[in-house]
């Protein structure tokens, strides 16, 4: 039995919404903790600018433990944390908890790799002028790594749109829900179709904006 | 101007324990070009970046003007490294600034602002022949573009003291002496220190007034340039004269000494050099003078002799002779064991 894509038309619009939402909400607050995060990789490490091996240990330990559970665990292990942040553990606002708490660590990971490629040579001129440990962070290393910054926080996006699709067991919604819940479960083999024909463009957009901008940001 | 004590770098590396620079006293007058000379690994490099405590010695004092640097909390220091320029052989310039952005960048971690900061970048862009590209990035200059661009975002602070990192190491002959030429200027119009390492010995015959060679992290021969190039004694700082000099005794000429024959090598430097000396000696004492061997080239642009020169007479007439050029040249006998 398919339904009619017609009369289906609103429901994917809507989930397609739903996971932009989702995504964009989950994305900005990964970065404003991943952000950090990152940065107090690369600072704390060995020869770092502000050397600290317990924290370095410690955060790099915390990252770790995020990124090895499957965010389909991690979905369910945390619903606790999430009913306290949002006061759900459904529907969308709740997917997102668990989404940033996937995607966050992710971010740190790539942020530090992006700043690791900046030219020491370039921090120890900084340094020889007399710049600061926060001065240094602000005007050498994210300026000078923007653009590989741009282009590893498209993957995270990208990593973020995929995880979204299994919102769906808190509620979340969006078309990855739709897919799975009509497409995979009700054999709605047009539903499926036209669901990943949507998440493609999704990812598509993502990755040629990202393309862009972190060429505009590459100087000339 | 900067005085180093008994400097001591000791790494730690895999259970071994690497002394990079081992008890480094030196004293740079104020207004000098000192150049420390060594191979790579000799400790030079880590005992530039004492100078500013990029690299905090484990031992010793760094005294800028009296001052020691290393009892400095971290902001006083901070302070202080303004007082301090600093150029690299890889330039380390900023890739996503332009070329107006390097340069003033130092000045934009002051916190200054407007029409002050552009008047000086400007001034500096101008200074190092870089006006009519402050527009461009770092990755469209030649390597002797980026480095006249280290240097004014060096002295847009009005530094005493610059620090030059193998500044000319990566660049081609012809770009070097460019670079030279504008250290020199450097001095002159801006009365800075300046302090470089190398490892190429043309380098320290082209602008420095004084030289100390390292190995091992020691310094094993220092003095003025005129001395290291006249009189070298330690067999590194001679390997690294005739680097430049080519003042080797060729064998020929080793092998037909004996000890009735009376070969010496006369240096000679500035306004010596345009005098007859030998000439006059020879008539004088009545000697013949005959001139085996020898170059003249320039040192910090000067001209420099090294010649083999054997002198024929009487052994008294000889002793005469060699005493008169004495006072005004350098003289070392030949033998032919040791050249």
């Amino acid at each position: 039995m398919q339904v009619d894509l017609a009369t289906f038309w609103p429901k994917i619009l809507e989930a397609t919404q739903e996971t932009i939402v989702m995504v964009a909400i989950a994305l900005l607050f990964a970065i404003l903790i991943g952000l950090p995060l990152g940065i107090s990789l690369v600072v704390t490490r060995k020869n770092g600018l502000l050397e600290n091996g317990p924290l370095f240990k410690v955060l790099n330990g915390i990252v770790n433990f995020f990124r090895s559970i499957p965010f389909i665990i991690l979905l369910v292990a945390i619903l606790p944390i999430t009913r306290f942040i949002v006061g759900t553990s459904i529907g969308t606002a709740a997917a997102v908890v668990p989404l940033v708490f996937f995607s966050a660590p992710y971010i740190a990971r790539l942020v530090e790799s992006s700043l690791l490629e900046v030219n020491p040579g370039v921090v120890e001129a900084a340094e020889s002028m007399g710049a600061t440990p926060w001065q240094i962070i602000y005007r050498v290393f994210l300026p000078e790594a923007l653009s590989s910054l741009v282009l590893n926080i498209t993957i995270a996006t990208i990593g973020l749109v995929g995880a979204s699709a299994m919102a769906g067991f808190v509620g979340g919604g969006g078309l990855g829900d739709l897919a799975i819940s009509y497409g995979y479960q009700r054999f709605e083999t047009n539903v499926m179709i036209v669901t990943v024909i949507l998440l493609v463009v999704i990812v598509q957009t993502v990755q040629t904006l990202g393309n862009y901008i972190s060429k505009a940001v590459r100087r000339r | 101007m900067i005085e180093l004590h008994n400097i001591e770098k000791v790494y730690k590396k895999n259970d071994q324990t690497i002394r990079a620079v081992d008890g480094v006293n030196v004293s740079i007058d104020k207004g000098a070009i000192y150049g420390v000379i060594g191979f790579s690994g000799a400790g030079k490099s880590t005992l530039l970046r004492c100078v500013n405590l990029i690299e905090r010695p484990t031992s010793g004092e760094v005294k800028l003007d009296g001052e020691d640097l290393t009892q400095l909390p971290k902001s006083k220091l901070r302070k202080e490294r303004r007082r301090i320029g600093m150029i690299f052989q890889h330039f380390n310039l900023l890739e996503s600034k332009t070329v107006y952005q390097n340069v003033a960048f130092p000045l934009l971690l002051d916190g200054q602002k407007g029409k002050q900061v552009e008047g000086k970048v400007k001034e500096l862009l101008e200074f190092v022949g870089l006006a009519d590209q402050a527009g461009k990035y770092p990755e469209e200059l030649s390597g002797g573009q980026k480095q006249r661009v280290g240097i004014a975002r060096a002295l847009v602070r009005s530094p005493e003291v610059l620090l030059c990192d193998e500044a000319t190491s990566a660049l081609d002959p012809q770009t070097t002496d460019s670079i030279l030429d504008l250290l020199r200027q450097i001095r002159e119009e801006y009365h800075i220190t300046i302090l470089m390492i190398t490892h190429e010995m043309q380098v320290i015959r082209e602008i420095c007034d004084r030289v100390a060679v390292m190995e091992d992290g020691k310094v094993i021969e220092e003095g003025t340039v005129f001395d290291i190039f006249s009189s070298p004694k330690h067999q590194t700082t001679k390997n690294f004269v005739s680097s430049v000099m080519n003042d080797k005794i060729p064998e020929s000429i080793l092998q037909a000494l004996d000890s009735t024959r009376h070969v010496y090598r006369v240096t000679f430097l500035r306004e010596q050099a345009s005098e007859p000396i030998l000439y006059r000696a020879a008539t004088q004492h009545h000697v013949e003078v005959n001139v085996l061997y020898g170059q003249i080239t320039e040192l910090q642009g000067e001209p420099f002799g090294s010649l083999i020169v054997e002198f024929i007479g009487g052994e008294k007439e000889i002793f005469k002779a060699l005493h008169s050029i004495q006072q005004s040249v350098t003289v070392k006998e030949v033998t032919r064991d040791a050249s």
